[in-house]
C-alpha cells in the first residue's frame, strides 16, 4: 500500500510549492472592471526608475514615471513651450541673476498638505543638496528665498537661460515635505500630481500603477482612471506587448517601424537625437592629431552621411553638421550642409595637417551601437587614411568609458534640447560633463560670456554664432538627427513631445 | 539520516560563503564605473566621488565584504544600488517567476521524456528511431528562437496566451498558467531532447538485466515488471539529469525572460552584473546557491527512497 502514501507526498510537495509561489508574488495587471468608464493607459517603457524620489530622477524616458505623481513648477507643453503649472507666473531679473515664481494657491498634496512657498523652497534645496543625476540643473541656484506664502525667489550665481525649462522637469517636481525624511521617500512618492502611486499594484522592475487623484486641481490633465507603466527593456518584447493589446504605447527604433506599420500599429515621430562622432580631444591632449582643426574637418568630410542615414537609421532623419536642433534658438539651417561627403577634400586637409600617411584613432564601441555602424565608419575613414581602432566595451560600461577621458573621440547620440543653453551646458562649457578634456578657446569663452550677458532675444544670435564656431572648428562630426519613433495602440491618441523621446503623460488621451 | 541532512546543510552554508566572497571580489574589481552608471552622464566629477564614498567603494575590499556578511547573517542582504528597494524584496518578487518557469519546464519535459523514452525502449524498431529523430530535432531549435516564433503565432495572431509578462499564482491560477505556457513550452522542447534519450537508454539497460528476465519468468505481469521494478531502477540517472536541467534553468532562462518580458532572477542578475549592482548580484548568487543545494539534497533523498542501496544510515 505504498502508492497512496507516495501520492500524498507528491501532493504535499506541490502544496508547499504553491504556498511559496503565491506568498511571494507581487501584484500584477488586472483588467479594469469596466473599461468603458475607467480608461486605463498602459505604457511599455524602455527604462526602469532607480528611485521614485524626485531628487534622484532623470529626464527623457524617465519622466513618465514621475509626471503622474508630481506637478512641476512650470509645465512644458507638447511644443516644449512653457506653461503655468504650480507656478502661475515667473519673472527673470534684468541681470538674469534671479528668478521669481508666483505660486498657484489652493493646491494640495495627496497627503492633505498645502503646496506653499516653503514647500517649494524645501524641494529645491533638497534637490540641489541630494547630489542626484541632475543636481547640476540647479547648479546656478545659490539660495532660495520665501518672499511670501505664494512667492519664491531663486537667487543665481550666474544667469542660467535653461533654468525655467529645467523647472518643467525633474528639478521642478514638487513633493510633499512630509515625505522628505520618510524611509519610503524613494518607493512611495507623495506629490500633488494628477495620479497617485498604488503601491499594492506595483512591483518594482515589472509594473508601476498610478490611480487617479480625485481631488486634482486641473481636471483637463486627468484623462485616465489609471496609468500602468511596465519597464520592458527588449524592444521586440515591447512591440509584442503593443500589438497583442497588452500596452498602448512604447518607445521604438527605426528598424521596427516597417513591422509596426504592417501590424496596424500607429507610428508617431518626434525629432530625436543627433548622432555622429564627438571629437572630444580638440585640445590634442590624448591624440595630438585631433588637436588640429584640419584633421577634425577632414573627419567631417570623410563620412558619407547619406549612406549611413539610409542604411542604419532606415532613412528616418535628416543629415546635419550641427549639434543644435531646429527648435532651439542656436539653430542655423545652412549649417546642416556645412560638411558634405568629399573624400578628396578630406585627404587634402589631412595632407595640409602633415598627416598624408594618416593616423590611428582609437574609439569605443559596444553592442548598443548598431552592428552596421562600426564597420561602415572604419571603411569610410580608411578611405582618407585614418585607421579606426574600435575597442569593444560591455554595454553597461560604454557611456562611462566615453566620458572617462580614455578616448579622444566616440560615437554619441545626444538629445537636442529645446533650450540651446542646455546643450551648451552639457557639451561645450569648460566643465560640461561631455567636455571631457575641458576644451576651451578664447572664442568659446567670449561667446559663452556674451550669451549669458544678453537678454533672451539677443542671446539667440550669440548662440547661433557659437554654433557656427563649433561647426567651423569641427568640435563634433555630426551625421544626422533622427526621427524618434513612438508606437501607440488603437485605444489611445497622443501628441508627441518636442525635445523628449517619449510623450509626456498629459499628451495621451483615450481614443474616442 | 538526520546527521546527513545537517552535514549537507553545513556544506551548503560554506558554499554560500565561498560563492558570495568570490562574486564580491570579482564585482569589486570591475566597479570603477558604478557611480557614473548610477548618476548618469550629466553628473559632475565631484558628485561621482561623493557617490563612490557613499557606497563604501573606497573601503578595503575585505571590509566591504565583512560589512555585507554581517548584514547577511542577520537576514539583511542590503539595498540595491540601482533601485531603491531592498535586495531581499526585489529577489522575493523574482524568485517565484524563475521557480515557476523552472519547475514547470522540468515537470513538462519529464512527463514527455518518460513517455517517449519508455515507449522507445519497449518497442524499439521504427518507432524508437522516429522518436529519437523527433526528440533530437528539439535540440536543433534554440528555445529563444522557438519562443519568438511562437509568440507571434500563438499570442499575437491567435490571442490565446499573453505575449509578455507574468501573473502571480496567488492572483489568478489561470492567468499564472497562461503566462507560463509559452516560456515553459519553449524551454521544455530543448530539455526533452536530452532527457528522453537518458530515460530510453536507462530503461533499455535495466530491461536487459538478468533479474528482469527472472521476474518475467516468475510470471509477473509485464506492467508490474515495468512499473514496480524497471522504472524504479531506471529512475536515478534520470533524476540526476532532471536536477541538472533544473539548476541550468535557474539562470539559463535569461533569453526566454527577455522575449516574454518576465521579471525573473536571470534577467535581474544579468542587468545588475552589467551595471555593477553588487548587492543584487551577490544576493542573486546566494539565492541561487541555496536553491541548488536544496534541490540536490531533495534529489539525493528521493534517490535514497527509490533505491535503498544508496541510502546513508
Amino acid at each position: 500500500m505504498k502508492a497512496p502514501k507516495r501520492a500524498y507526498r507528491v501532493l504535499a510537495l506541490a502544496a508547499t510549492a504553491a504556498i511559496f509561489l503565491s506568498g511571494c508574488g507581487g501584484a500584477n495587471d488586472k483588467p479594469a472592471a469596466n473599461p468603458s468608464e475607467d480608461a486605463v493607459l498602459t505604457l511599455a517603457s524602455g527604462v526602469e526608475p532607480q528611485s521614485l524620489d524626485p531628487a534622484m530622477s532623470r529626464e527623457a524616458q524617465f519622466v513618465q514615471y514621475f509626471q503622474p505623481v508630481f506637478d512641476t513648477l512650470i509645465r512644458r507643453d507638447s511644443n516644449g513651450d512653457l506653461q503655468p503649472m504650480l507656478a502661475t507666473k515667473w519673472d527673470i531679473a534684468k541681470d538674469g541673476k534671479a528668478l521669481t515664481l508666483t505660486l498657484r494657491e489652493g493646491v494640495k498634496f495627496t497627503d492633505g498638505g498645502d503646496v506653499t512657498a516653503e514647500a517649494v523652497k524645501g524641494n529645491l534645496d533638497r534637490f540641489k543638496a541630494a547630489g542626484g543625476p541632475l543636481a547640476g540643473a540647479l547648479g546656478a541656484v545659490e539660495s532660495v528665498d520665501v518672499l511670501d506664502p505664494a512667492t519664491v525667489k531663486l537667487n543665481l550665481s550666474t544667469p542660467d537661460p535653461a533654468l525655467p525649462y529645467a523647472l518643467g522637469g525633474p528639478s521642478g517636481y514638487i513633493q510633499s515635505p512630509a515625505n522628505f525624511d520618510a524611509a519610503t521617500v524613494d518607493t512611495q512618492p507623495v506629490g500633488s500630481g494628477p495620479y497617485e502611486l498604488d503601491r499594492s499594484a506595483t512591483t518594482p522592475g515589472s509594473q508601476y500603477t498610478f490611480v487617479k487623484n480625485e481631488d486634482y486641481w486641473d481636471k483637463d490633465l486627468v484623462k485616465f482612471a489609471k496609468i500602468v507603466i511596465k519597464p520592458i527593456k527588449d524592444e521586440n518584447a515591447r512591440f509584442n506587448a503593443v500589438r497583442s493589446g497588452q500596452a498602448d504605447g512604447m518607445i521604438a527604433t527605426a528598424k521596427t517601424v516597417k513591422a509596426a506599420e504592417s501590424a496596424g500599429v500607429t507610428v508617431k515621430m518626434v525629432p530625436g537625437d543627433w548622432q555622429g562622432l564627438t571629437l572630444l580631444d580638440r585640445a590634442g591632449k590624448l591624440s595630438p592629431e585631433l588637436g588640429k582643426v584640419e584633421v577634425r574637418q577632414a573627419i567631417n568630410y570623410a563620412i558619407d552621411k547619406d549612406a549611413i542615414l539610409k542604411n542604419v537609421a532606415q532613412g528616418f532623419g535628416k543629415t546635419t553638421s550641427q549639434v543644435f536642433g531646429p527648435s532651439s534658438s542656436a539653430f542655423v539651417e545652412s549649417l546642416d550642409g556645412a560638411y558634405s561627403y568629399d573624400v578628396d577634400k578630406a585627404k587634402a586637409l589631412l595632407k595640409e595637417a602633415g598627416l598624408a600617411n594618416g593616423f590611428t584613432l582609437k574609439m569605443p564601441t559596444s553592442s548598443d551601437m548598431d552592428p552596421a555602424l562600426a564597420p561602415a565608419i572604419k571603411d569610410q575613414l580608411a578611405k582618407v587614411g585614418i585607421t579606426v581602432d574600435w575597442v569593444d566595451i560591455p554595454s553597461a560600461q560604454y557611456q562611462p568609458e566615453q566620458q572617462s577621458g580614455t578616448y579622444a573621440a566616440a560615437f554619441t547620440a545626444f538629445g537636442q534640447p529645446v533650450v540651446a543653453w542646455s546643450a551648451v551646458n552639457s557639451m561645450v562649457t569648460e566643465n560640461a560633463p561631455w567636455n571631457v578634456f575641458h576644451s576651451s578657446t578664447p572664442e568659446t569663452k567670449t561667446l559663452i560670456a556674451d550669451v549669458l550677458a544678453s537678454d533672451e532675444d539677443a542671446a539667440g544670435a550669440k548662440l547661433a554664432e557659437l554654433n557656427k564656431y563649433l561647426v567651423d572648428n569641427a568640435w563634433f562630426a555630426p551625421w544626422y538627427r533622427i526621427d524618434q519613433p513612438y508606437f501607440i495602440s488603437k485605444n489611445v491618441t497622443v501628441t508627441v513631445q518636442n525635445g523628449q523621446p517619449v510623450p509626456s503623460i498629459y499628451n495621451f488621451a483615450p481614443a474616442k | 539520516m538526520i546527521s546527513y541532512i545537517f552535514r549537507r546543510i553545513g556544506s551548503g552554508i560554506a558554499l554560500v560563503a565561498a560563492a558570495s566572497f568570490i562574486v564580491f571580489a570579482l564585482m569589486l574589481a570591475n566597479s570603477e564605473h558604478v557611480a557614473r552608471n548610477i548618476l548618469g552622464d550629466q553628473a559632475s566629477v565631484e558628485q561621482l566621488a561623493a557617490k563612490q564614498a557613499e557606497l563604501g567603494l573606497n573601503d578595503p575590499m575585505i571590509l566591504q565584504y565583512l560589512h555585507w556578511l554581517l548584514g547577511a547573517v542577520q537576514g539583511d542582504l542590503g539595498q540595491s544600488w540601482f533601485n531603491a528597494e531592498s535586495v531581499s524584496y526585489l529577489l522575493a518578487t523574482r524568485v517565484p517567476v524563475t521557480l515557476s518557469i523552472a519547475v514547470g519546464t522540468v515537470i513538462i519535459s519529464t512527463v514527455i521524456s518518460v513517455v517517449v523514452g519508455i515507449v522507445a525502449a519497449l518497442y524499439r524498431g521504427w518507432l524508437d528511431k522516429l522518436l529519437q529523430v523527433v526528440s533530437v530535432a528539439g535540440l536543433v531549435f534554440p528555445g529563444f528562437w522557438l519562443a519568438l516564433v511562437l509568440v507571434v503565432k500563438v499570442s499575437i495572431d491567435w490571442g490565446l496566451v499573453p505575449a509578455t509578462g507574468y501573473t502571480p499564482f496567488g492572483e489568478s491560477l489561470s492567468g499564472w498558467l497562461l503566462s507560463l505556457t509559452l516560456p515553459v513550452f519553449s524551454l521544455a522542447i530543448g530539455a526533452v531532447a536530452g532527457l528522453s534519450q537518458q530515460v530510453r537508454s536507462a530503461t533499455i539497460a535495466v530491461l536487459e538485466m538478468d533479474y528482469v528476465r527472472t521476474l518475467r519468468s516468475r510470471g509477473l505481469s509485464e506492467a508490474s515488471v515495468l512499473f514496480r521494478h524497471v522504472l524504479r531502477n531506471a529512475a536515478p540517472p534520470t533524476l540526476t539529469v532532471m536536477s541538472l536541467n533544473f539548476i541550468a534553468l535557474m539562470s539559463g532562462a535569461v533569453m526566454i525572460e527577455r522575449v516574454f518580458a518576465l521579471p525573473g532572477l536571470g534577467s535581474i542578475a544579468v542587468d545588475a552584473t552589467g551595471v555593477g549592482d553588487i548587492p543584487i548580484v551577490v544576493g542573486a548568487v546566494v539565492i541561487s546557491v541555496v536553491i541548488v543545494v536544496i534541490v540536490n539534497l531533495l534529489i539525493d533523498l528521493i534517490n535514497g527512497w527509490l533505491n535503498p542501496k544508496v541510502r546513508l544510515s
